[in-house]
């Protein structure tokens, strides 16, 4: 199949999936209007960012295994969430979470600057560092407060279904905007992203600072995850498998781009399919791996 | 309001749809119909996306927390049930009603879809259910009891939430009659040390801060366990061994007398050896566990272990 066909087939449907997911099962307008519309711009928000991001991550870590939570970023903002969900603060989980997300970047941004250098094994291996060290946090938040155990679980295994209240509706409005405004300037970055994937040697030749191309890259990513992360837990399989597979499909330079887009249809899908399939929603962290697993093997067995 | 509604929608979508029609875009161009998409976005919420709860006259309830189901069906408004959780199998009538989840799972759209005038949760693991609930502009009341006290005050407090004071009266006065015939006798087992096991692996016990603590205490026996971090909470096999219990009770399926009397280092407690052992089979778990007016029944039949 050509591209050509593929892409207005895959806005069809991205349509006819919408449609779906506000219209299935609802019996009246008011949870229409209070529970599913939030729901979707917070799933379609989720997926466009974790499969940019990984996508940008990616490239820059020039690293086949990176996604949007290895630099540690997701750990702690998991970990504000869940600070503020055992203490009985639900109101602030998301503030929590988004100020564990900054906080985290900042260290792993100082950490990788010890010594004055800054390259991506380093970015790399202070976000690992960080990241384990906030999870042995969250582990022993866990062993002492096991009766939250599902607020919990909730958080790490991702949920879309956070309810808003009137202020905070108006607060993730304007955090949506802003977000969308800086995935487009990541957008923007692709040109230099392409060039930076053919390797740091090239990339320099051609005049690229890519020192301050991967701090851009770092802190912006860092900003977008920590939203999904405080509003949606940590959804996984999302922002490391949506940017290979469009890669395999498209291989174009606007493959960023269609990695987002992938990411937000396949995660408004899954979480369609795990508010349905069974009598209790599923956290959709499973399905995302259930669906996109053989899709992603079908797709590595044709291109060989 | 519900087919303009639609029409919007409808129209959002193809609008969605049509920018993304030709496929021959270039880089600049694509950013653009990004922004486009944002402010399209930005405009169906701005149509009146928000939480509004329905105003009705007619009182509807929905209960997530067993206990609080069983008293409502006692002081006689079950038919303003609307919803319930699986949990809720006492009386049989609740079983008939809608479902809207579990204790830990529930939920919101249908809790919206049923429209309630009062949710009633519970304390345990339903905090965030509570705050979700308020935040949806749904009135939700917290009924927990720690203690035989608190439950007679919240039969009191559900009692006025429904508009049944002068019923829950009378139940509280006739169970606090029952309860003096309890207290009456409960000096004769003043010494009796009583462990209660609510789970097995691992083995999680309880405090007398929790409600089966105080009724094992109230009806005349010492549990073993007076304070622990929390009202139900893990505990070790040592401890249990060390407090040497005479009584052991054990609320939860699938264990066996001959599986405790296996447990290794547990045969010299005095409880295993004089085969004072009692699980689901000789006690309804239901009658201990739950903060319902069927706890009476609960302490009489603990008394008459105690007796045994």
């Amino acid at each position: 199949m050509t591209k050509k066909i593929l892409i207005p087939l895959f806005f069809i449907g991205f349509v006819g999936l919408i449609y779906l997911y506000v219209s299935f099962g609802v019996a009246n307008y008011n949870i229409l209007l209070s529970i599913r519309l939030p729901r979707l711009l917070l799933a379609f928000l989720s997926g466009f960012i974790l499969a940019g991001v990984g996508y940008a991550f990616q490239v820059m870590l020039n690293n086949p295994l990176a996604e949007p939570y290895i630099l540690g970023i997701s750990s702690g903002a998991a970990f504000g969430s869940i600070l503020a969900t055992v203490s009985g603060m639900f109101l602030l989980t998301p503030i929590f979470g988004f100020v564990g997300a900054l906080l985290t970047m900042i260290l792993v941004w100082n950490l990788a600057h010890i010594g004055g250098m800054f390259d991506k094994t380093k970015l790399l291996l202070s976000g690992i560092i960080v990241g384990m060290f906030f999870s042995a946090l969250i582990s022993l938040i866990i062993f002492f407060n096991q009766q939250d155990i599902s607020n919990i679980l909730s958080i790490l295994m991702g949920n879309l279904g956070h309810i808003f209240s009137i202020l905070e509706w108006k607060i993730f409005i304007a955090v949506f905007i802003v977000s969308i405004g800086l995935m487009i300037y990541l957008f923007s970055l692709a040109k230099q992203l392409q060039i930076l994937s053919t390797g740091d040697l090239v990339a320099v030749s051609l005049g690229i600072d890519i020192k301050k191309l991967r701090r851009r890259i770092f802190i912006v990513s860092s900003l977008l995850t920590g939203i999904t992360v405080a509003y949606a837990g940590i959804i996984g399989f999302i922002g490391l498998v949506v940017p290979h597979l469009i890669r395999m499909i498209f291989s174009s330079r606007q493959d960023i781009l269609y990695s987002a887009l992938g990411g937000a249809f396949l995660l408004i899908l899954c979480d369609f399919i795990a508010m349905h399939i069974a009598v209790v929603e599923l956290p959709v962290g499973i399905i995302t791996s259930f669906i996109g697993c053989p899709f992603f093997i079908y797709v590595m067995s044709k291109n060989k | 309001m519900s087919v303009l509604y639609h029409g919007v929608l409808v129209s959002d979508f193809s609008l969605i749809f049509l920018l993304f029609k030709n496929n021959n875009i270039k880089g600049k161009d694509m950013q653009k119909r990004i922004i486009y998409i944002t402010f399209l976005f930005a405009i169906s919420i701005a149509f009146g996306c928000m939480p509004k709860s329905n105003k009705s006259t007619t009182p509807a309830y929905i209960v997530t927390s067993p206990e609080v189901a069983e008293i409502i069906v006692l002081l006689g408004a079950e038919d303003n049930i609307v919803g319930v959780t699986t949990e809720c199998d006492y009386p049989n009538i609740l079983q008939s009603k809608t479902k809207v989840g579990t204790f830990s799972e529930i939920s919101y759209e249908k809790v919206v879809e049923l429209s309630p005038t009062i949710v009633f949760a519970s304390n345990l693991e339903q905090q965030k259910l509570a705050s979700d609930l308020k935040k949806m502009g749904i009135r939700t009341e917290i009924i927990y009891s720690q203690s035989l006290n608190d439950m007679f005050d919240n039969i009191s407090k559900i009692g006025e939430l429904i508009g049944k004071s002068e019923r829950a009266k009378l139940v509280v006065d006739s169970l606090q009659t029952e309860l003096k015939k309890i207290t009456d006798t409960a000096e004769l087992y003043k010494n009796k040390k009583v462990y209660i096991e609510i789970y097995g692996d691992p083995i999680m016990t309880v405090s007398d801060n929790s409600f089966v603590g105080n009724l094992v205490e109230i009806a005349g026996a010492n549990n073993i366990f007076d304070s622990l971090p929390r009202d139900y909470s893990m505990v070790s096999a040592e401890k249990v061994i060390e407090s040497v219990p005479e009584i052991m009770i054990l609320t939860y399926p699938g264990m066996s007398k001959s599986d405790i009397k296996n447990r290794k280092g547990w045969s010299n407690i005095p409880a295993i050896k004089n085969g004072k052992i009692f699980t689901i089979e000789d006690i309804n778990p239901d009658l201990i566990l739950r903060a319902t007016p069927r706890a009476i029944l609960g302490m009489k039949k603990l008394q008459e272990i105690y007796n045994d």
